[in-house]
């Protein structure tokens, strides 16, 4: 795997980052940020399922899959965690689902919906949400967004505990056993691999290139563009054909915009799901309650300083501050 | 209220409030449904994510919410405690107002449209674990010995 970390270099890095960071700011990439974050659109009517997608996300994020070397570790306790290692030949070659080494795949949908038999076909991979909890509460900050919307993660930081998959509303990431940074710690009683996802072609993008299954779709099912105007063009589409849209509030709003002829919700009923195959429901925004919860933090030094001027307010009656003071232990 | 229990009501408002706020520090990584602690009876919240968090920014604004109290009344009044802080005090001071700092950051990169560049992520992370880490070992070694934030005057 490119750019391993080890313990030294880590901690290496981060003291050389920490300085470089103390000297040129703080740099807090803000809401008027968000806008520039870019968003894909994807039309459903235009799928046909080639699997075309599939096949470039797959040749193009080869590099970046896991490759483990030996057998797993024998983590503990054996009853609450469990291997999962994609790494066979034959597991590799699943592409049906999302796996480590699946990050694209087409879910279909057959179903009747307004007295017309539809078949619909959705190419489904991570949101990229705006607000992703992913990244919000990965404890280790292996998880991230960036300014441009995609959200990563990354494999030389990343534990394999698998927080991000319990958080995500569609549990996306998908966990190889035997790879990443725990093996050098404490292998058997901490972490269990890395997680995966796709990570919208960040260094394609950073190139300058399209995202390999936006560039290879025979019927340019997705585009990618500044997420404003993603909106616009989605609503512009739905409008035109009567349709449905999926992914724009969904979550508090994400990266990926689905429209469609057929409604979500029926979509929901039609397809196939369970691990790897996440749902089309509606979301609420997961990260709603922990930022209201931030205002808790907002209030905490108002209260700190009503609570000293009560404090001085009660010793000056008491002796005219002459006294003062505790003895807290 | 008398003196006292107005020590008391302090000194216990400012252990629960560092005791959640460590027990929820640890249960932000997935060790205690690992590790069967939110199996307990009356702990199961602990394995949740997302309870586990909003309990985390709570304990943790209660803590801010007495370290700036502490910092207003002992800066100000006459014998000010602040220059009679031990040096185990000194230094608890210090842990936690570095574990507090990186964690107001932490709530900050968690509102919708903010991101942190991914070093200064690391940083805030690692600083705000190990801040709270060592916090916790000499708090723990303080308590042992008995040894105080501040003199008696």
């Amino acid at each position: 795997m490119p750019n391993r970390l080890s313990r030294r270099s880590f901690l290496k890095a981060g003291l050389i980052t920490a300085t470089a960071t103390a000297t040129a700011g703080i740099p807090i990439r803000s809401a008027g940020a968000a806008n520039a974050q870019w968003c894909t659109l994807l039309d459903l009517q235009k799928c046909i399922a080639c699997g075309a997608c599939v096949e470039a996300c797959r040749e193009v994020n080869a590099k970046k899959f896991p490759q483990p070397q030996g057998p797993m570790p024998d983590m503990l306790p054996r009853a609450k965690v469990k291997v999962a290692d994609w790494s066979t030949a034959e597991k590799q070659a699943v592409d049906d689902r999302l796996t480590p080494y699946n990050w694209l795949f087409i879910q279909q949908a057959f179903g009747e919906y307004n007295g017309e038999e539809f078949e619909i076909n959705i190419p489904r991979r991570c949101m990229h949400c705006r607000n992703a909890p992913c990244s919000n509460l990965c404890p280790f900050g292996a998880a991230y967004t960036r300014s441009d919307g995609i959200v990563r993660i990354h494999p030389d930081v990343c534990m394999g505990g698998a927080k991000c998959k319990a958080v995500c509303p569609w549990h996306i990431p998908e966990r190889q056993s035997g790879v990443g940074l725990h093996l050098n710690l404490l292998p058997q009683y901490a972490g269990n691999g890395v997680m995966y996802k796709c990570d919208r072609c960040y260094d394609r993008i950073e190139a300058g290139e399209l995202p390999a299954c936006v560039e290879v779709c025979p019927e340019a099912v997705q585009e990618i563009g500044p997420r404003p105007e993603i909106v616009a063009k989605a609503h512009r589409l739905a409008k035109e054909i009567d349709g449905f849209i999926y992914g724009e509030t969904e979550n508090g709003g994400t990266n990926t915009i689905y429209v469609s002829p057929v409604p979500f919700d029926v979509l929901d009923q039609a397809i196939e799901k369970g691990p790897g195959s996440p749902h089309l429901d509606a979301v609420a925004d997961s990260m709603a309650p922990a930022n209201t919860m931030a205002l808790a933090l907002a209030i905490a030094p108002v209260a700190g300083v009503a609570g000293a001027l009560a404090r001085f307010l009660s010793l000056g009656k008491a002796d005219n501050g002459q006294k003062g003071g505790e003895d807290e232990e | 209220m008398k003196s006292s229990n107005r020590h008391l009501l302090f000194n216990a408002l400012y252990a629960l409030a560092a005791i959640v706020a460590l027990f929820t520090g640890f249960g932000n990584m997935p060790l205690y449904g690992r590790y069967y602690i939110a199996d307990v009876p009356g702990l199961q919240w602990s394995g949740n994510f997302f309870t586990n968090v909003n309990v985390h920014i709570l304990a943790g604004s209660l803590l801010l919410c007495i370290g700036i109290y502490c910092m207003i009344v002992f800066r100000l009044v006459k014998n000010s405690p602040a220059k009679r802080l031990t040096r185990s005090g000194k230094i608890r001071g210090a842990l936690l107002a570095l574990t507090l700092a990186t964690g107001i950051l932490m709530v900050i990169k968690n509102l919708p449209g903010i991101q942190f560049p991914f070093e200064m992520l690391m940083i805030a992370n690692f600083t705000h674990m190990g801040g709270a880490v060592l916090f916790m070992l000499v708090a723990l070694v303080a308590l042992i010995f008995r040894m105080p934030w501040i003199t008696r005057p």
